[in-house]
């Protein structure tokens, strides 16, 4: 899914501009409503009358009030108190769990990638096998034998995730190793895991970056999914995936409970991937050039 | 392609499949607890535990098991549902049906709708039509199934009232019916496939486009719309086909959330369902058929590259486009 916005090679340079500027406006508005988000979610503790778990009889399902910016839920719990704890869960479990998935699965590709050999044949091995099973139905299934808590959601996400950043790593790792700049390395005599280190990875970081931003997307994502199954995080932390699930049932009576987890969860993918986009048009312009 | 590699393929995939059915077989066995406790529940004597440890063959050793279990797996026996002890064998066939239609008619939706978005944005590149649909599809991208399907079920089925927002018509009760309670599911789930597939083709006939046998073909004074039926359309297919295959691994992923959603009788809803019971058999028999069918459509996916492109059966360069389609997320 990289190329897919990189414009025409023919365009005119005038398009070119023009487009560059469109696509930065949505970029900034990506990236203020990403920090508004994770402020506001850390920022939580302190708006003392925003609490997540306070119930109301008298406060159930209200609109939007000044008391209440986003109403209140079928138990008169505030919603954007609780949507702003469930970025907490959201962003802390994509950004975590993509975190440890990229940490052990790229070095684990450059290896494979650059000694090749058994190596490369056993991690190979290993990526067909966990990629053998469906993203979802994995991390579905992982949760389900480990229990519900947030490390374990971690585990159940970043084990489907891993594979992929192997497959990535290696196949730009490959690509890298060939370079003069890797074999003046090798001829003078320095040490592997130092030209793995200070010469291959500097000059692959920028897709796996990109590519990492995507996986936060589609981590939160799959914590979304497992908590809407009510095999995510624990029921007394509320996510977006929980809250959607809670509300489904007043779809009919007031949409908003499902409405404002949905609309939380899409600005931020959507976000994730418009930057991520940015990245990953550069890195192929660039990579387009040297090929 | 040559036997040799067609032999190392096979190979390959068989020992993946085993080690997958490994995993399956581990997963239920080095469970903390007691499988005999579990489905006994508090009531189980002593002597009842141990009538069913010797009955599900809980004290013979681990490799042991695992021959007789793949075995059984091997002759269509699944073992039994903790939940209602019936034959997982059973539930899990009565329900393939189901999803299979799901998954079907979505990728139906989403190639009719990403094929014709993909040539038109390619032939019209760097226009606005071209921003427009990169701008839709983008968003398309990004928008979670379930997220759409509640969309789809306040739109269709709460405001306008034309469909029914969840449960399953069988195909016996005439297929209009049928196709109408999968609808709104089948909208769902096409929506992140049509998205993909549309930025891959767009891609592939990109590059296509710029090629000599493009130009002469412009030069031939060939209609435009023959040009990218007849010319570019083959040649542009790799990609696309590598993410038919990826997609359909995210589409069984997705499929657990949409029909426990509508209320569908399908795979993932059993698999949704006897997750929070904890009824781990029926859970392993679903993963292990999923991930099975998942590994066998991908390997058919891999023999069709031959088959659309002839220059890849003598090279096994599978260069750039190839991997671009592998690139998506696991969601």
């Amino acid at each position: 899914m990289s190329t897919g916005l990189l414009p025409a090679a023919g365009a005119a340079s005038a398009t070119w501009r023009r487009r560059l500027r469109a696509w930065r406006l949505t970029e900034a508005l990506s990236l203020t409503w990403l920090v508004l988000l994770a402020l506001a979610a850390l920022a939580l503790p302190l708006f003392l009358h925003l609490d997540t778990e306070t119930m109301s009889a008298t406060e159930r399902l209200v609109g939007p009030s000044a008391q209440h910016w986003l109403g209140t839920d079928n138990y008169g719990r505030d919603l954007l108190a609780r949507a702003l704890s469930g970025a907490r869960i959201s962003l802390g479990i994509g950004f975590g769990s993509v975190a440890a998935a990229a940490l052990i699965g790229v070095p684990l590709g450059m290896l494979a990638g650059y000694l090749k050999g058994w190596v490369d044949g056993v991690v190979s091995f290993v990526v067909d096998v966990i990629l053998a099973f469906p993203g979802l139905v994995l991390a579905l299934a992982l949760a389900s034998f480990l229990g519900a808590s947030i490390s374990n959601v971690m585990i159940a996400i970043l084990v489907p995730m891993t594979p992929v950043f192997v497959r990535l790593a290696k196949a730009q790792t490959m690509s890298v190793a060939g370079r003069e700049y890797v074999e003046a390395s090798q001829v003078i005599g320095t040490r592997t895991w130092s030209i793995v280190v200070r010469d291959v990875l500097p000059n692959i970081l920028q897709p796996i970056l990109a590519y990492a931003l995507v996986s936060v997307g589609s981590a939160i994502l799959i914590e979304g999914g497992l908590s809407f199954l009510g095999m995510g995080v624990p029921p007394e932390r509320p996510s977006w995936g929980s809250m959607i699930n809670n509300g489904r049932i007043f779809i009919s009576e007031d949409p908003r409970l499902v409405a404002v987890p949905s609309m939380f969860m899409l600005l931020t993918i959507l976000g994730l991937n418009l930057i991520a986009d940015r990245f990953l048009s550069r890195s192929d312009a660039a990579t387009a050039g040297a090929r | 392609m040559r036997t040799r590699t067609v032999v190392l393929r096979l190979a390959r995939l068989a020992a993946v499949l085993l080690v997958v059915s490994m995993l399956c077989f581990l997963s239920l066995n080095l469970l903390p607890g007691d499988p005999a406790r579990a489905i006994l529940g508090e009531a189980g004597t002593p002597q009842a535990v141990a009538a069913l440890h010797r009955e599900l063959g809980l004290d013979r050793p681990l490799a042991d098991r695992y021959v007789t279990w793949l075995g059984g797996i091997l002759r269509g026996d699944f073992g039994r549902s903790y939940a209602n002890r019936q034959p997982v064998a059973d539930i899990i066939l009565q329900r393939i049906p189901v999803t299979v239609e799901l998954i079907v008619l979505s990728q139906i939706i989403a190639l009719a709708a990403a094929v014709p978005l993909a040539a038109v944005a390619a032939i019209k590149r760097g226009t606005a039509v071209d921003r427009g649909i990169s701008s839709l599809v983008f968003v398309a991208v990004s928008v979670p199934s379930f997220v759409l399907a509640f969309v789809l079920i306040w739109v269709f089925a709460i405001k306008l009232g034309l469909y029914p927002a969840n449960g399953f018509i069988p195909i016996g009760a005439g297929l209009g019916q049928n196709l109408g309670s999968l609808l709104l599911p089948s909208l769902a789930l096409a929506a992140g496939p049509a998205a993909l597939y549309q930025r891959v083709l767009r891609a592939d006939l990109v590059e296509t486009y710029g090629q000599e046998f493009m130009n002469v073909a412009r030069a031939k004074g060939i209609s435009p719309l023959r040009m990218a039926v007849r010319h570019a359309f083959r040649p542009s297919l790799l990609g696309l086909t590598t993410s038919l295959g990826v997609v359909v691994g995210v589409l069984i992923g997705s499929s657990v959330i949409i029909e426990n959603l509508f209320s569908l009788p399908g795979l993932g809803s059993i698999l949704a369902q006897s997750v929070s019971a904890r009824d781990y058999v029926t859970v392993q028999g679903v993963v292990l058929v999923a991930a099975t069918s998942f590994v066998l459509i991908n390997a058919v996916v891999d023999l069709l590259y031959g088959f659309i492109d002839p220059r890849l059966r003598k090279t096994r360069m599978v260069g750039r486009q190839v991997r671009r389609g592998r690139e998506v997320p696991v969601a």
